[in-house]
């Protein structure tokens, strides 16, 4: 007993958890709310009209997106440890980059860059890095990671308007180059363990397999049978339209804010509320799927979604900001109900 | 891009948005329609 409580206490999985929920929150200059305090420094700058920057926006997400399977296979066969090293030096080199882009053809390679290696690796690699650690415990290590994730970099573009007010956006870009491969490689290279059998542990921290434990029953289905039913394309339409419209939204945060009367530091800050929002409904939605059904909460989270959109006509310096900011909250259902609604898509994936 | 253009389109965000809201209202009504598993059949 004695040894079963001192072999527990040391579970690396722990470390593991914290030192990727600090990766994961590196990811934020790569996100789209550490990216919107850029947007209309950078149209000044460069030249450039507020669509064409939002296109090159748009093509470096959709290029980035579109390498993120590969680097999945490429994360599993070198291991967490190394992966997230050489992804930490790659995003810092991709944000020196965005410290240097002069015209539409570079910034959509930045932006490839920042959106593949940051937003798509790195919370790859940092969510890979975990995921070998926990079985049993992994829904509710990820809940609370993924809180902890959302209030951390939430300061992301509070930290980098204050570094392009004090110096110029791209002195900022380099900041945040600096802090990445300051944080992420050290990280990558000294905490991080693949997998538990590497340090003599096993998954959850168990020591021996635990008696009477019988598996549940198999409910996965083959990806065909997945693709041919309609709740598996309300929830992917539901997880498409809340990246799609709260992406839409932080994009543009600052401007929108902006012709509302608001500066772009009380803009940026807005973000904290957001997140607020986000992290609250985070935490208690998954114990709401288990009372109300599923669709019932899709809904109430397409509504206020619409509710933020509309909000836009009436947000003025105030309560109304602070509501508006507020209505982001729908970004976290999806995430948030998808583990609780495997009533709805049992285990779906991976076959 | 989407909010851009189509803000580009009708002269506003407060429009755009307008438009879009069209997308959550449509999935949220199509939500209300779809028919959920008994839960004590597939919980495992």
């Amino acid at each position: 007993m004695t040894q079963t409580t001192e072999t527990v206490r040391r579970f690396v999985g722990w470390r593991i958890v914290v030192l990727a929920t600090i990766t994961a929150a590196m990811t934020g200059p790569g996100q789209t709310i550490g990216v919107s305090v850029f947007v209309d420094p950078m149209i000044e700058t460069l030249h450039l009209t507020r669509s064409q920057v939002s296109t090159a926006y748009l093509i470096g997400t959709l290029l980035g997106a579109l390498a993120l399977p590969s680097v999945g296979k490429w994360v599993d066969r070198i291991g967490a440890r190394l992966a997230m090293t050489a992804v930490g030096t790659a995003f810092g080199v991709g944000l020196v980059v965005m410290s240097g882009v002069q015209g539409f053809v570079t910034l959509a390679i930045g932006f490839t860059l920042i959106r593949w290696l940051g937003q798509g690796s790195l919370s790859l690699v940092s969510t890979v890095a975990v995921t070998h650690w926990f079985e049993r415990r992994r829904g509710s290590v990820f809940g609370v990671m993924m809180t902890a994730v959302s209030a951390l970099m939430s300061t992301t573009p509070v930290l980098l308007n204050l570094a392009i007010e004090a110096y110029s956006w791209r002195t900022a870009w380099l900041l945040a180059a600096a802090a990445v491969c300051l944080v992420v490689i050290p990280i990558g290279w000294f905490g991080i363990v693949n997998r538990p059998a590497d340090v003599g542990q096993r998954t959850d921290g168990d020591v021996v397999l635990a008696a009477g434990v019988e598996p549940g029953p198999d409910l996965s289905q083959s990806r065909r049978e997945a693709i041919g039913e309609v709740r598996f394309w309300l929830l992917t339409a539901t997880v498409a339209t809340t990246a799609l419209l709260i992406t839409a939204l932080n994009f543009h945060q600052i401007s929108i804010l902006g012709e509302a009367g608001l500066s772009s530091t009380e803009a940026a800050t807005m973000f904290l509320p957001q997140v607020g929002g986000a992290i609250v409904v985070g935490l208690s939605v998954g114990a709401l799927a288990d009372r109300i059904p599923v669709r019932f909460l899709l809904a109430i989270a397409m509504t206020l979604m619409t509710a933020g959109l509309l909000m836009i006509n009436i947000v003025e310096p105030g309560w109304q900001v602070v509501l508006y900011a507020i209505s982001g909250w729908p970004t976290s259902v999806p995430s948030r109900v998808f583990p609780p609604s495997s009533e709805w898509e049992p285990r779906r994936s991976g076959r | 891009m989407t909010l851009s253009l189509i803000r580009s389109w009708v002269g506003g965000y407060a429009e755009a948005a307008l438009l879009l809201t069209v997308i959550p209202v449509a999935i949220g009504a199509a939500a209300l329609t779809v028919s959920e598993p008994d839960r004590k059949e597939s919980i495992g």
